[in-house]
């Protein structure tokens, strides 16, 4: 391997193709997540990392290979060869894709970018030290790259791998999808994803929106909105003037000093450029308008909402690129419909809008890191 | 109303300039709800006022929105030329559209208040930049605009960089030879002026080179405050090389109002002219803040018809230290520029699942 790269952890010697098959759920990938799943959550590390170390808890793990044990008629094996893309900016969500990856049994190449945070230097850190405690086995055909990527690695990556995973903007996902897969050669995009509420509050509801009201923030607030699984406007679902604005005055009370003044006032002033109207500034700006408001403008500290009352309307008003519905009080009915109408992959509580799982923006991970084998 | 010709752009006190300023900016809010429909929408939408009866009432837009949307006043066909902003490494640059007459007037305004500092008499010229850059058509950026406004202060116009902007020596040595213990002005972009100028000169040996020169830089000091270079060195190391009577002038300006710039007095202090002004803002409220509080800066011009930019609040941070008392004569608000808004980390979606 040539020397414009930088390998933070795992082993270079994952170019190599002839290494040992291990199958998914083998019992020392199970330990090494469980171990490192451990070190996170009694470690003194970040949110972000003590989630990613409670999702990968061994009693979850086990869940896991419960609901994909072999039958008589099918089995689970490795795709082999994965490489995956990780966008810039990220201090957890390699870790998610790339844990089932190892959990599934294949080599993996994880490319990330070459600015890591403290977070992606404290994983890694944790990564060889576990590493070192299998002699180097544990991570051996794993390795966590950066390459400047003007350089010839996504080519070589991209011939190696059997199956290639790309997070990251639209703008980056196609222009490494000109660097073509061989045909017999798997991929699987996530590409910019917009996410909404909708609210269905009743007069019953009164005595708990301080609690929702809460959880709603913490979805708005956590990643200043940037996620794609963020909250960005909300639809009010039969749901009266008077309970929308005691909902607003509750999220303001945990969403004060959380979003920079001047990001508040830019983004309404954006919206507001289209044909918005502002309902009210405080730590967040709401704005009113008929229809989303969606171009690809990262705006943060605002949302704009509408009220509707037919279910089938609400999903025709979504984006294509729809990804989250964080919701309350939506029943069982109305989320077949909107999964019908539109292009919905996820319907969330308030404040789980960004809990990762398996089951993500459409795709179940697990699934595409292995090979259905008909016995 | 006074013809805005007819002002001394320094000397015009509080009650004067209000008399004068606020009608024009009055005028433009109304003129650009008239012919800009996103800025009608913006007032709408944000509930905010067409007539204000103090500066601080004004609109005013976030300077952002300049980057992410394209805000004019005027017809396509009478669109004489789109500035961008330059000198940042930001991919998403602000789009100034300008007609041909703001665009004269922004060159107009900037040597009738520049030259009220030098006096009418055209000196020497040197531009410390690369020949080449007003010619670049396409695209035309706020360096090319603000060279080419500041070169009709001057003559005989001498580029002192190559295209690679190292020095061009010859062209550097002929000017100085011909010029020198002569008043000269002398005109490039702090950081410019700083590295591939002041810096090459003083290792050369160069020592007061003129009598009496005039420099003018602007551009911001993030670059040499990154060299740990402040005004005070930069002023006294390039004293030591254009001579001890050189009078140096940073000024403060955005891309959104060329022209009506705030110009460094005697005193170290950037003094708002009579064809602008400024308030700071809490950053936290956005309410006016008093004199030596630190807030973000708006900036106001009578200049921009062709793009609703006469009211912008900045992503720039500083402080008020005075009106129409500093000590240097001049009249206006005066300030001092600190830093820039702490940067919000530009994280795109899915950059973050
Ligand atoms: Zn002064």
């Amino acid at each position: 391997m040539s020397s414009n790269i930088t390998l933070f952890a795992g082993s270079q010697k994952v170019e190599d193709r002839s290494s040992a098959v291990i199958m998914p759920f083998d019992s020392s990938r199970v330990l090494f997540l469980s171990q490192l799943s451990e070190a996170l959550l009694q470690g003194n590390y970040s949110a972000p990392l003590k989630a990613l170390g409670f999702w990968l808890r061994e009693s979850q793990i086990k869940a896991w290979k419960e609901e994909y044990k072999p039958n008589d008629h099918l089995l689970l094996a490795p795709i082999g060869r994965v490489f995956i893309v990780s966008p810039s900016n990220v201090e957890g969500l390699f870790a998610y894709s790339w844990s089932l990856s190892y959990l599934m049994g294949n080599q993996t190449i994880v490319r990330v970018s070459a600015a890591i945070t403290s977070d992606q230097k404290k994983l890694f850190d944790l990564f060889n030290l576990i590493d070192e405690q299998t002699n180097g086995e544990a991570l051996n055909n794993q390795a966590f790259l950066s390459y400047d990527k003007h350089s010839d690695w996504t080519r070589k990556c991209s011939d190696w791998c059997q199956f290639r995973m790309l997070w990251g903007s639209d703008q980056s996902i196609e222009d490494i999808r000109r660097v073509t897969l061989p045909a017999q050669s798997q991929e699987r995009v996530f590409p910019d994803r917009y996410s909404i509420s909708v609210l269905h509050l009743e007069e019953q509801d009164i005595p708990i929106i301080s609690g929702l009201a809460e959880s709603f923030a913490r979805d708005v607030i956590t990643f200043q909105q940037q996620a794609c699984a963020s909250p960005k406007w909300v639809i009010w679902y039969r749901t009266s003037k008077k309970i929308q604005t005691l909902f607003w005055d509750a999220v303001e009370k945990f969403i004060v000093g959380s979003f920079a003044k001047n990001e508040t006032f830019m983004s309404a002033q954006y919206l507001c450029a289209f044909g918005a109207e502002v309902e009210r500034v405080g730590g967040l700006s709401i704005v009113n308008y008929r229809e989303i408001i969606n171009d690809g403008v990262a705006l943060r500290g605002v949302l704009g909402q509408f009220d509707q009352s037919c279910i089938s309307e609400i999903g025709r008003a979504f984006p294509q690129n729809l990804q989250s519905i964080s919701h309350y009080g939506l029943s069982h009915e109305s989320k077949l419909e909107l999964s019908k109408t539109s292009q919905v992959s996820q319907f969330c509580r308030l404040g789980e809008a960004l809990t990762f799982t398996k089951n993500w923006d459409g795709v179940d991970l697990i699934t595409v890191f292995s090979r259905k084998v008909r016995l | 109303m006074q013809d805005w010709t007819e002002i001394n752009p320094l000397h015009l006190s509080r009650v004067e300039k209000k008399a004068w300023l606020l009608p024009q900016l009055n005028q433009l809010t109304q003129l650009h709800s008239e012919n800009c429909e996103r800025y009608a929408n913006i007032l709408n939408g944000t509930g905010l006022p067409l007539v204000a009866s103090e500066f601080d009432d004004v609109p005013y837009l976030a300077a952002r929105l300049f980057k992410l949307l394209r805000l004019s006043s005027v017809e396509e066909g009478d669109v004489f030329k789109t500035l961008t902003s330059s000198g940042t490494t930001s991919q998403v640059k602000s789009q100034i559209v300008l007609d041909k007459q703001t665009a004269s007037l922004q060159t107009k305004v900037l040597v009738k208040l520049l030259s009220s500092i030098t006096g009418k008499s055209r000196r020497p010229m040197l531009l410390v930049d690369r020949q080449g850059l007003t010619n670049d058509k396409s695209g035309f950026s706020a360096r090319g605009a603000g060279v080419q406004g500041l070169s009709f202060l001057g003559r005989d116009h001498t580029y002192a960089l190559n295209e690679d902007l190292t020095p061009n020596w010859e062209r550097i040595d002929q000017f100085i030879e011909k010029y020198k213990g002569q008043s000269v002005l002398i005109f490039g972009f702090t950081f410019m002026v700083w590295q591939y100028f002041v810096t090459e000169l003083l290792n050369r040996g160069d020592r007061s080179l003129f009598d009496n020169a005039i420099l003018f830089h602007s551009g911001g000091w993030k670059k040499l405050q990154d060299k740990a270079v402040d005004n005070h060195t930069f002023k006294s190391t390039t004293r030591e090389i254009l001579g001890e009577s050189a009078a140096i002038h940073n000024f403060y300006g955005m891309v959104e109002q060329i022209g009506s710039v705030f110009v460094e007095c005697s005193h170290g202090h950037l003094h708002a002219s009579a064809y602008s002004d400024i308030i700071i803002r809490n950053q936290n409220t956005l309410e006016p803040a008093a004199f030596g509080e630190q807030g973000q800066i708006q900036v106001m011009s009578f200049i921009p018809r062709s793009y609703p930019g006469h009211s912008i609040l900045t992503e720039d941070l500083g402080r008020l230290l005075g009106e129409d008392d500093c000590s240097c004569g001049w009249k206006g608000c005066y300030f001092e520029v600190i830093g820039r808004l702490p940067k919000t980390e530009i994280r795109g979606c899915s950059d973050v699942f």
